[in-house]
């Protein structure tokens, strides 16, 4: 018989062991993912169970948590989840969705995980941010600012942005029943009538939007050699902390966090960078 | 942060070998997902104008034209009279779906479920009511706002009248 003479109680795992494989690199990517998850669980509640689960095994169980059968499993969970309830998902759920089996890929040659889930991060946030411009340039009312005072007048977490515009809350409030009058009849029109400074602000702001978003896209497709790839995280830390300093949508700030830090092998200052941009969206969060 | 792990464990190894063999062409999968969600949403909202904001188009605050912007019209003639109807809250999730993705069918379809309420007038409107009575010739229209510079109009998306 053997005595356990250094440990009185045989445990399953190890919690010393555990930690040290969480503490890894790709033990934060798999822990916060899942986390990440819990979150996104907001879009369909039948989600969150499995992903609270999910995340308890890749903090308590790492081992286990790097099976990439497992990642494609709850790929497929999230598959069902759009097919089912389409209409609750938002962009980010799919951004998160393809994620997932983009860690599943990367799992399947673990020694060189970092590499593989960093060059699918990149793809993924360069499709991600050409789409979102080429949306804003073929729209036909960002560019003037319309699309985005709009947006103010019915979304009252972009007041701030407005007001920063030189466009006042008692304004939005008096235009919000005649633009409503406006797109119940038939014929009836408003003019938004903006200050010269207002209008050049909100241009601004647009063609703003649009150059970081842009170079948001160039940089994560160009080559890790290229100089362009040095501006990938203070560029992707800037859109998230002028974001979410206005929207907090704190899963996509969460995911957009992680493909970051991983596309950067969680460079420590990189990582800094991005935590405070989480922050940034929680604390407006709380405080809307 | 700690250093990785040493390589993979043999059992670690063997947990998926048959995809392993296939990792090359996997490497394409995940850009292929968010590729098709994209195109799928594109395609939504081009042909039956599908919200903006939702699914996967990453088009969030491009256009004045997104569901929460829209409307839905809905009018009857009652006494010889062309009324406004206040809805049901029972129709909420179908105009909720109007407003996402307004067809001419979709607008039919409530059009036509109006009909089954009875009906009775108030302030000039009309609104469901057991006591009422049954009218027919509901009319659904679903608008959008448009702009040109910065003046703010509407269009008509879908639109149906009841028999």
């Amino acid at each position: 018989m053997t005595a356990a003479s250094s440990s009185p109680v045989s445990l399953p795992w190890s919690v010393a062991a555990a930690m040290k494989q969480v503490r890894t690199p790709i033990g934060c990517v798999l822990m916060i993912t899942a986390g990440t998850g819990i979150f996104m669980g907001a879009h369909w509640s039948p989600l969150v169970p499995l992903m609270l689960a999910f995340y308890l095994v890749t903090l308590l169980a790492p081992s286990a948590a790097r099976n990439s059968l497992i990642w494609f499993a709850i790929a497929g969970a999230w598959v069902a989840a759009v097919m089912i309830q389409p209409s609750a998902m938002e962009d980010h759920v799919y951004l998160y969705l393809a994620w997932l089996v983009a860690i599943a890929v990367g799992l399947l040659d673990r020694d060189n995980f970092l590499d593989e889930a960093g060059r699918q991060g990149r793809y993924l946030l360069a499709l991600l941010f050409a789409t979102a411009t080429i949306w804003k340039l073929t729209s036909g009312s960002f560019i003037s600012g319309a699309a985005l005072w709009t947006s103010g007048l019915l979304d009252d977490r972009m007041t701030p942005l407005l007001n920063l515009a030189g466009i006042s809350s008692e304004s939005l409030t008096d235009a919000r029943p005649q633009v409503t009058a406006v797109v119940a009849s038939d014929g009836e029109t408003f003019d938004i009538s903006l200050s010269s400074y207002s209008s050049i602000a909100l241009t601004l702001l647009a063609l703003g939007t649009i150059a970081l978003e842009a170079l948001i896209a160039v940089s994560y497709a160009a080559p890790d050699t290229s100089r362009l790839a040095k501006l990938r995280a203070p560029l992707l830390v800037g859109f998230g902390f002028v974001t979410y300093a206005i929207v907090p949508v704190l899963p996509f700030a969460l995911l957009l966090a992680v493909i970051g830090c991983t596309v950067a092998r969680f460079e420590r200052r990189t990582v800094l960078a991005f935590v405070t941009m989480v922050l940034v969206a929680i604390v407006r969060f709380a405080t809307l | 942060m700690s250093a990785e792990p040493a390589a993979n464990s043999a059992a670690d190894r063997a947990a998926a070998p048959r995809l392993r063999s296939h990792l090359a062409s996997l490497r394409a999968l995940p850009i292929l997902v968010l590729l098709v969600a994209i195109a799928a949403q594109a395609t939504l909202m081009t042909s039956v104008n599908a919200d903006r904001q939702a699914g996967s188009g990453f088009a969030m605050f491009s256009s004045v034209d997104f569901a929460g912007s829209r409307s839905v019209v809905v009018t009857a003639t009652y006494n010889g009279d062309v009324v406004d109807v206040r809805l049901p809250i029972s129709t909420t999730d179908q105009v909720d779906g109007l407003l996402r993705s307004p067809t001419d069918d979709s607008a039919a379809q409530l059009a036509r479920d109006l009909g089954e309420f009875e009906w009775v007038e108030q302030d000039g409107r009309i609104r469901a009511n057991t006591d009422g009575t049954n009218i027919a010739g509901f009319s659904v229209t679903v608008r959008r706002l448009t702009a040109d510079g910065h003046e703010l109009g509407s269009e008509v998306l879908a639109h149906a009248v009841a028999p």
